[in-house]
């Protein structure tokens, strides 16, 4: 009774409804049931902890006991906390997505957009659908359509029953749409930075990278100083070639401890307004050339990217308006492809108009892009001013557009582009099938100097290397470049069919024809690709696996006056040739799935040789946790060579299993071997085979929702056979023999607030044998020291990572 | 880098032109083990021990008496590799120069709270740096002949004893004050023993009596989930002596800051960062300038309760290095935490590799032919903190 009382005259000093999680200390001190010991560690409690789930958890408290849970019981309520606004999942579902494939930053950026702020289903169209990974035109089509003819749907999965819409397809885009009405009216304001700091301590590789080019230049100067290049009996001026790669020679040896970072700020109002900027310097970069050009600041030359971008949508006919960095990709990419991937064109690309924050400056455009919709006309125009780099000859003039990673003061901003153009299509879709349409484009390039892609300057006079690069050769020259370019597209039932083509000043064209057929178990589809030889669009990306100076001289930097200028062996552009491909993914049944079949027959324009790939992958899933992939590559491939081509056989052999063991553990392993057969050659004597592989294992556990710690190792060897591999913020070259293992920590602490901390140590053997030579002339030595010879040994190699990342969202 | 190190490169300058004109003693840890294994964040570090270096962070010490200690453990490893070259001076590898581990312990701090109220002290005593080096090789002529042998070898500690105070005088804002008494020795000796009998030995020894002042002032602002603290250190009166012969050391200003975050999750999640900037452009010996460049840090670090109690910690340091780039230094840490009652048991491990190629540091006398060096080397520190409060 006397108990009774007592909580009856405490209960009258307590507010109704008064909330345990979001009382401050001194509403908790004021408490008559609780003594000030116990208000101060249950406010720290609910402080660390983000609050009590229920009134339960305190009797775990220190000093906490039943008759203190009764009163509580009886007192005081407990709210649970809001649910957060954005799920922490976002990195999760990027990171298993980037695994899979390893796409480009634009691609990322695309999803994480789209994860955050879903398209909203029904006021889309064909047209944002197929910008979507693995949804394929006839998928966005039969959405659209069922859209049109049915109306709006209240729920995303109501879309599943749509007529000619894979499952495959549907399940790649339910993640990214939902069927929430955009809320013009709104200025809610939310955003994200980013920082990531990316070091590496030690050598990333002898032959790759800036190690390779310090060292191949540092042959370029000793070559010439030791009189080896018989420059005197030529027009180049020796003193000023030396000059030039002495001093891209120092430039790239300050580069080596430079470390990466980059800062990312995104924000929005609403569903109307979007702005970002990102500043960054990759690891190793040369930087050092301004970004602001003539701006004196002293953090202007701290950084190698620099991107902002403000963009508007959806108002009137205006889709979408962007102002600063853009990127753009249209029709099937033949006119206008600035997209990040330097992977291949037959892969996905983010189509259509986006902002622009990636890490890349390749073909980076800037200045203003508009989406224009009005009736059945959808249009694009756009405009750029920005700075490139190009091959500079030695006085200076401009050689060859060139997109290298080390850009050094002679080869940096030499050029300002001023590009525009436009594209306008008509949808056919109100006579013809939903996803029908044609359309016209035009691309004006105008330089500040004039392209001079002229032989002497980069090839090295009197040596015994004939010059012989067709692809060189029909660069294009002078101060313009422009294109026009017609397409078409239509969908029928579950058939597509698609094509583009492009002709440039020079009367030369390019062109791509692609039909496709699909159901829910099969879909197959087939390209015809034509790159004539004197087409060259710099806002092309390669259709399959090789670049446009692939296989070709710049591959050999000892045979170029400036071996900086082999980097043109990375301009993304597609070699001259036609070629079939045909790509399918074939679900057997629940357990065997063929995800992607690909075979590719192309012909290399510049030589008129043939050339095959094929690559098989079948998975397995005999239980829904395990999947075991096995995978199949062949290539044959063909060299143009002065006397007899030579050829080269690439096979290579994948097996990848993925599993689930147990709740909260994710398992993945891969084991890859490769070999390649090349034509027999005197110069190589009988060292014709040359294999490589690795086994890759990698293990996540998740203590929690909030913390998961991954930790992977890697075990290779090669001979002669370099490997590569997917980590999981990366790819990783692999050459020599060696071991790796990385941990990975993901740290969710709030819905504001994710860290992730990577470490990794990678040990690479390279051993050098076989070093007695008989010529004196000929020997091994240390670096400034020709007196003191060097026979075998061992190099050992120890490179360490660390990379952080910090998000804070709002 | 610390406030000391400034001084210790002065120093080590005075060695004579050796190689280890770069070795800048092995700092110790100034804060908790805790701290140690968050990416050495001191500046956001609420122990006895840090309080020495941030003064108005003692207001977050708990009521009474705390005592904390710490101490480590440092495994050293240093591979030198030289570049190989062929006969057009493309490099073929590295081949392996030499190669030195030790293992060797390396004291810590004892350091002693009271808080009551509004007002906070800690008390207590640290190793800023000891001194522990020995290197020795066989001088060849030309021609490979052996011509004498040299030896070095460095021993000494600089003691820190520091006071501080803090005055909460809202309960979002305190501030502290503080100083230390810094005082070692640094002990050198090298020889150089010639085979020729004719020739004079060199035997130098080398006694350097440090000390100096340092002063400290903080701010500490605390908001809900988050405490932010900034302040500033000065050293004051520093001077050298060596056979009775003193010069005075101009050492820099250090500007510190550092963040506590508590998110509030089921982790019970520690989010903590520090930054530091120093004014090493003025590091003056005597009249002489150090030609040294201004420098600066980072650390950040977080912390989580796993089930069964036990706390993780992972973090990150970044250090730039006050003479060039290539010595910038980066750790990566971890560290596990358990609590029994009023005793806390904290353990760090924290690993820092470096490379740096002979030929990218100014003024350095090439001690091997060539320019082709190349020096790797990593630290591995193993710290355990006890904590208790009465």
């Amino acid at each position: 009774m006397l108990f009774s009382l007592l909580l009856a005259s405490m209960l009258a000093a307590v507010p109704p409804g008064f909330d345990l999680n979001s009382a401050t200390y001194e509403e908790l001190l004021d408490l008559e049931g609780l003594v000030p010991g116990q208000a101060e560690v249950l406010y720290d409690y609910i402080q660390d902890t983000g609050g009590l789930e229920n009134i339960y958890e305190v009797v775990d408290l220190p000093g906490f006991t039943p008759v203190t849970l009764e009163w509580l019981r009886e007192n005081v309520i407990v709210l649970p906390a809001p649910e957060p606004e954005i799920s922490s999942d976002i990195l999760n579902v990027m990171e298993r997505l980037a695994q899979e494939d390893g796409p480009g930053d634009a691609a990322v950026e695309y999803w994480e957009d789209l994860l955050l702020r879903p398209m909203p289903i029904n006021q889309v169209s064909w047209w944002d659908l197929r910008s979507l990974d693995r949804v394929s035109f006839i998928d966005a089509a039969s959405v659209d359509s069922r859209l049109r003819s049915l109306g709006p749907v209240s729920s995303v999965s109501s879309l599943r029953s749509t007529e000619n819409l894979r499952y495959y397809g549907y399940r790649n885009m339910r993640d990214y749409i939902s069927t929430r009405e955009p809320d013009y009216s709104s200025t809610d304001f939310f955003g994200s930075y980013r920082f990531i700091y990316d070091d590496n301590e030690g050598r990333s590789g002898i032959d790759d990278g800036i190690e390779g080019h310090i060292s191949e230049l540092k042959s370029a100067i000793t070559d010439i100083l030791d009189g080896g290049r018989e420059l005197s009996s030529t027009s180049i001026d020796s003193l000023e070639l030396i000059t030039r790669l002495q001093s891209e020679y120092t430039q790239l040896l300050n580069a080596r401890d430079v470390t990466g970072f980059s800062h990312r700020v995104r924000v929005g109002a609403g569903d109307r307004y979007r702005a970002g900027t990102r500043l960054s310097r990759g690891v190793n970069s040369l930087a050092g050339s301004s970004l602001i050009p003539g701006m004196d600041a002293p953090v202007n030359d701290r950084f190698d990217v620099g991107k902002a971008y403000f963009s508007f949508q959806d108002d009137g006919f205006v889709r979408k308006v962007i102002a600063g960095n853009y990127r753009l990709s249209l029709a099937q990419g033949l006119l206008i492809d600035n997209s990040d991937e330097l992977m291949y064109r037959n892969t996905y690309r983010t189509w259509g108009l986006t902002p622009d924050l990636t890490s890349s400056r390749q073909n980076a455009l800037l200045g203003g892009a508009a989406q224009l919709e009005a009736g059945p006309v959808l249009g694009y125009a756009f405009g750029s001013f920005a700075s490139r780099d190009a091959i500079t000859n030695l006085d200076g003039t401009p050689n060859v557009l060139y997109q290298g990673e080390f850009r050094t003061d002679e080869y940096s901003g030499v050029l300002d582009e001023t590009t525009y153009g436009g594209y306008a299509f008509y949808d056919l879709g109100d006579f013809l099938p939903v996803g029908s349409a044609i359309g016209v484009g035009a691309l004006g390039i105008q330089y500040s100097d004039s392209l001079n892609p002229s032989v002497a300057g980069l090839d090295i006079p009197n040596d015994t290397y004939t010059w012989d690069c067709p692809e060189y050769a029909h660069m294009p020259s002078g101060d313009r470049l422009t294109y026009v370019a017609g397409s078409a597209q239509t969908v029928y039932r579950n058939m597509s069919a698609e094509v583009e083509a492009v002709r440039q000043d020079n009367g030369a064209w390019a062109s791509i024809t692609t039909a496709s057929w699909q159901n829910n178990w099969f879909n197959i589809s087939s390209s015809y690709r034509n790159y004539a030889l004197d087409f060259m669009n710099p806002y092309n990306r390669a259709f399959a696996e090789q670049h446009r100076f692939d296989d070709t001289v710049f591959e050999k930097p000892y045979r170029l006056n400036d071996p900086l200028a082999s980097q043109l062996a990375d301009l993304p552009v597609p070699k001259p040739e036609e070629g079939l491909y045909v790509e399918t993914r074939f679900q057997v049944s629940r357990q065997v799935t063929f995800t992607k079949v690909y075979l590719d027959v192309w012909r290399n324009l510049a030589y008129d040789t043939e050339n095959l790939r094929f690559q098989g992958e079948v998975e397995y899933r005999p239980v829904w946790p395990v999947r075991f992939r096995l995978k199949y590559k062949f290539q044959d491939k063909i060299n143009h060579k002065d006397i007899v081509p030579s050829n080269s056989r690439t096979q290579e052999f994948t097996l990848r299993t993925f599993s689930l063991p147990f709740g909260g553990d994710y398992f993945s392993m891969e084991l890859r071997f490769g070999n390649v057969e090349l034509t027999p050659n005197p110069l190589y004597g009988d060292d014709r085979n040359m294999c490589g592989g690795f086994l890759a294992m990698r293990w996540e556990h998740e203590f929690s929702p909030e913390l998961s710690v991954l930790g992977g190792s890697t075990f290779w060897t090669t001979d002669g056979m370099s490997q590569w591999e997917f980590e999981d913020t990366g790819i990783d070259f692999l050459d020599g023999d060696g071991t790796k293992f990385y941990v990975t920590m993901k740290n969710t602490l709030s819905d504001n607030l994710q860290l992730r901390f990577k470490f990794v140590r990678k040990d690479t053997f390279f051993p050098h044998n076989g070093f007695y030579r008989p010529d004196p002339d000929d020997q091994y030595h240390y670096q400034g020291d020709p007196d003191e010879t060097v026979t075998d040994f061992g190099d050992h190699v120890t490179d360490y990572g660390i990379r952080c990342q910090l998000d804070i969202r709002w | 880098m610390g406030i000391t190190a400034g001084g210790m490169i002065i120093l080590l300058a005075l060695s004579g032109g050796l190689p280890e004109v770069l070795w800048l003693g092995d700092e110790g840890f100034p804060g908790s083990a805790g701290a140690a294994g968050m990416g050495n964040t001191v500046y956001a570090d609420v122990s006895p021990q840090a309080a020495l270096q941030n003064p108005a962070i003692a207001s977050l010490l708990p009521e009474g008496f705390t005592v904390g200690a710490t101490g480590a453990l440092v495994l050293d490893i240093e591979k030198r590799t030289r570049r190989v070259y062929d006969s057009f001076g493309g490099v073929v590898g590295e081949s392996e120069h030499s190669f030195n581990q030790n293992f060797h312990p390396l004291p810590g701090a004892v350091s002693l709270s009271w808080k009551q109220g509004n007002l906070a002290i800690a008390a207590g005593w640290r190793a800023v740096s000891t001194f522990g080096y020995a290197y020795s090789r066989v001088m060849n002529d030309g021609d490979y002949v052996k011509v004498a042998e040299e030896t070095l070898d460095v021993s000494g500690m600089l003691s820190d004893f520091g006071l501080s105070a803090a005055w909460t005088q809202w309960e979002f804002l305190s501030i502290g004050a503080g100083g230390s008494f810094v005082t070692g020795t640094r002990s050198m000796d090298h020889e150089i023993n010639f085979v020729d009998p004719t020739a004079a030995d060199v035997d130098t020894e080398i006694e350097t009596d440090i000390s100096g002042i340092v002063a400290r002032g903080s701010a500490l602002i605390s908001y809900g989930r988050v405490s932010f603290a900034a302040g500033i250190e000065q050293p004051l009166d520093w001077k050298t002596e060596v056979q009775s012969v003193s010069t005075d050391l101009t050492l820099p200003m250090t500007v510190r800051a550092g963040i506590r975050y508590l998110p509030g999750n089921r982790l019970m999640s520690l989010f903590a960062a520090d930054l530091w900037w120093s004014a090493t452009e003025s590091v003056e010996t005597g009249d002489l300038d150090a030609a040294m460049r201004n420098s600066w840090g980072f650390g950040a670090g977080v912390e989580n309760t796993l089930p069964g109690n036990t706390i993780g910690r992972v973090g990150f340091e970044y250090d730039s290095s006050p003479i060039v780039g290539a010595l910038d230094r980066m750790k990566f840490t971890t560290g596990l935490g358990w609590a029994v009652d009023d005793i806390t048991v904290d353990a760090g491990v924290s690993f820092s590799p470096v490379r740096w190629d002979q030929y990218q540091v100014d003024g350095l006398p090439s001690f091997t032919p060539g320019d082709s060096l190349v020096v790797e080397s990593s630290r591995t520190a193993f710290t355990l903190g006890i904590a208790k409060t009465f």
